[in-house]
Order: C-alpha cells, then sequence, then structure tokens
C-alpha cells in the first residue's frame, strides 16, 4: 500500500505512453494496470455522485474498467484516452440507474426515493445542511441532467469535453446546464 | 429575503468517503477479474463455436441423407422406364407363357368404341390405303377377329 506521500507524488504514464504500452501484447498487462490507477479516483467520483451508495459505485466502477479492458481494440485514438473512459463510465451509470428505475417500477416504488434514502447514509454533512439540500434537489433532475450537471458544477468540466463524454452538442450542454441551475435554485428557494 | 444562488454556494465534497485502502485493492480486484474473464471467454468461445456450428453441422447431415435418398430415388427406374427396357419379344413371350387368347385379350378392347375412333380419324396414310372390302374381310378372318367386329 502506498503512504500518502507516494501516493502523490505517484508518477502516471502519460496517456500516449499507456496507449502505446496497451498495443503491445507483453505490456498490456502492466500498461492496464497503470491505467486504473491513474483514472479510478475520478471515474469513481464521477459514478460515486450519480449512484450515491459506495457499494453501487463500486460495482460501475469495476464494470467500467472490465468494458474498457474488453474495448481496448476499438479504441480508435479519435478521443482522448480520458474521454473515452469517461465516456463508458457516463453509460454504464445511466444503464444502472435505468435498471434500478426499471426493478423500482415493478416493486410500484420510486428509485428517486430509494436514492435519497441513501443519500442520508452516504453523507457527511447534517441534513439540514444546504449541501444536502442541494443533493436532494439534484436526485429530482433527469439522470442525464444531473449528470451533465455534476460534470459542469462539480468537476468545473469544459463544455467541449462534456459534449465529447456525452456525444451531445455544446449548445444542448449549456442550455440543459442552464435549466438545471434554475431548477435548482427554485427548489432550494421555495423550501 | 436573499433569493439563493447556486454560485453564491461553496462547492463542497459530501459524500463519505470510501473504505480505507479501496483504491490500492481496486487496479488488482479488477485485472483479477479481467484475467478470469480470458480464461472464461477461452473455454467460453469453444463452448460457443459449438453451439453455433452444432445447427449448420445438422444441416449438412440432413442435406447428405436427404441427397444419398434423391440419388436412390434417380437410380430405381420408374415403371415407364422399366417397360421401355422390355423388348417387345420379352412382352410376346410373356403373353405367350400367360396363355391368353386373342378373346381374352379383345375382350378388354372396347371394339365398338374403337371403331367409332378409327372412321374419326383422318389418317392419310389409311385414307390413301386403298383396301379393298374383300381385302378387310380376308384380314378379319385371318386374325378371327369376324364375330367381335361385326
Amino acid at each position: 500500500m502506498l503512504s500518502k506521500e507516494a501516493k502523490a507524488t505517484e508518477r502516471y504514464l502519460e496517456d500516449q505512453e499507456l496507449i502505446e504500452k496497451l498495443a503491445g501484447d507483453d505490456t498490456r498487462n502492466f500498461a492496464f494496470n497503470q491505467l486504473v490507477r491513474k483514472y479510478q479516483e475520478r471515474i469513481y467520483w464521477h459514478v460515486r455522485k450519480m449512484v450515491i451508495d459506495h457499494d453501487d459505485a463500486d460495482d460501475v466502477v469495476q464494470e467500467v474498467f472490465i468494458k474498457v479492458w474488453k474495448n481496448l481494440h476499438r479504441f480508435r485514438q479519435d478521443s482522448q484516452l480520458y474521454t473515452w473512459i469517461y465516456r463508458i463510465a457516463t453509460n454504464e451509470c445511466l444503464n444502472f440507474l435505468k435498471k434500478k428505475r426499471r426493478v423500482s417500477l415493478l416493486s410500484l416504488s420510486d428509485y428517486q426515493d430509494v436514492l435519497i434514502s441513501k443519500l442520508d447514509l452516504a453523507v457527511q454533512v447534517d441534513g439540514d445542511m444546504i449541501e444536502m439540500k442541494l443533493q436532494k434537489a439534484l436526485l429530482k433532475l433527469p439522470d442525464k441532467q444531473r449528470m451533465v450537471f455534476n460534470m459542469k458544477y462539480f468537476d468545473d468540466m469544459k463544455y467541449q469535453d462534456i459534449a465529447a463524454i456525452t456525444e451531445t452538442s455544446v449548445g444542448s450542454l449549456k442550455a440543459s446546464y442552464h435549466h438545471a441551475v434554475k431548477k435548482i435554485e427554485e427548489i432550494l428557494n421555495h423550501d | 429575503m436573499k433569493k439563493f444562488r447556486l454560485e453564491d454556494l461553496e462547492k463542497r465534497q459530501v459524500f463519505n468517503k470510501p473504505p480505507a485502502g479501496y483504491f490500492d485493492r481496486l487496479p488488482g480486484i479488477i485485472q483479477a477479474k479481467t484475467a478470469h474473464q480470458a480464461g472464461k471467454t477461452g473455454r467460453w468461445a469453444s463452448w460457443v463455436w459449438a453451439l453455433r456450428l452444432a445447427p449448420v453441422a445438422a444441416m449438412l447431415v440432413i442435406i447428405a441423407l436427404y441427397s444419398g435418398m434423391f440419388q436412390q430415388q434417380l437410380d430405381d427406374p420408374g415403371f415407364e422406364e422399366i417397360l421401355s427396357q422390355v423388348t417387345s419379344e420379352e412382352i410376346i413371350l410373356y403373353l405367350e407363357e400367360l396363355d391368353i387368347s386373342n378373346d381374352e385379350i379383345l375382350e378388354e378392347v372396347d371394339l365398338k368404341a374403337l371403331s367409332l375412333e378409327l372412321e374419326q380419324m383422318h389418317d392419310p396414310l389409311m385414307d390413301n390405303l386403298e383396301i379393298q372390302d374383300e381385302s378387310l374381310i380376308q384380314l378379319y378372318e385371318d386374325f378371327d377377329l369376324q364375330d367381335g367386329l361385326l
């Protein structure tokens, strides 16, 4: 296990170097290990903000990297490696939530209520605090809009990068984010 | 009352951290799963190929059986073909063995209908034959057909 200091200075391979090593039979496993170490935290938090619960996030993150491994031969380098991984993570997240909502529908419950109850256990702030109210307000947005909001607001990603990940136009993303902000402010001001 | 604006809010990470050592263990867990997938894929692939090829193999067997049966059918000549291979002499010999008289053969023939049919036929050969009645009568007598025709 790496110490905090070692982690802080841990050098990761550049993406281009990773891509080259992933292409080699002898170096693929090592490169993949490096890829996971490089991107696991970012992907984890991207997923965790959507699925709320750590165990669910763990399942989704593992699926993401397994899919990355299985589809390495399909990576055409027409996008950044990070964008490609993020795109797989985004799709896995949305599919996971869609599946959960479908199962919830069968039991005549709303998965949104399930996420709210998971939120109470998953956050380290008081329920009265504004950050908790914000998280609950976010759960009222459609999943894809919530995801775009997370990437823009919390991760401070550029619209061009979000567009590449979600394969949506920059204009649509700006509109989506603007509406999300308005809706959240309405909810928070109403409470 | 001042309206709340999102841009005024300080961005904070509110979620609980994952368990200690989670990110140290995760790469190993993932690589173990990908290695297991690769092993499974090897065995799975051979099963998948076996399942995919099974219907094809079954079709080939059916086609081979059908072809064999069809060929056998082709090899078995039809009744007419069998008959065409039999010579006229063999037919006559057969009939002689059966000891069927001319009368018995003629009993099977509708002579009146045959006569009408012959009359209606305009065979140039027959029309130009110019057979005299006396010759015809002689012919009838020779083959003993007189009673049947008249």
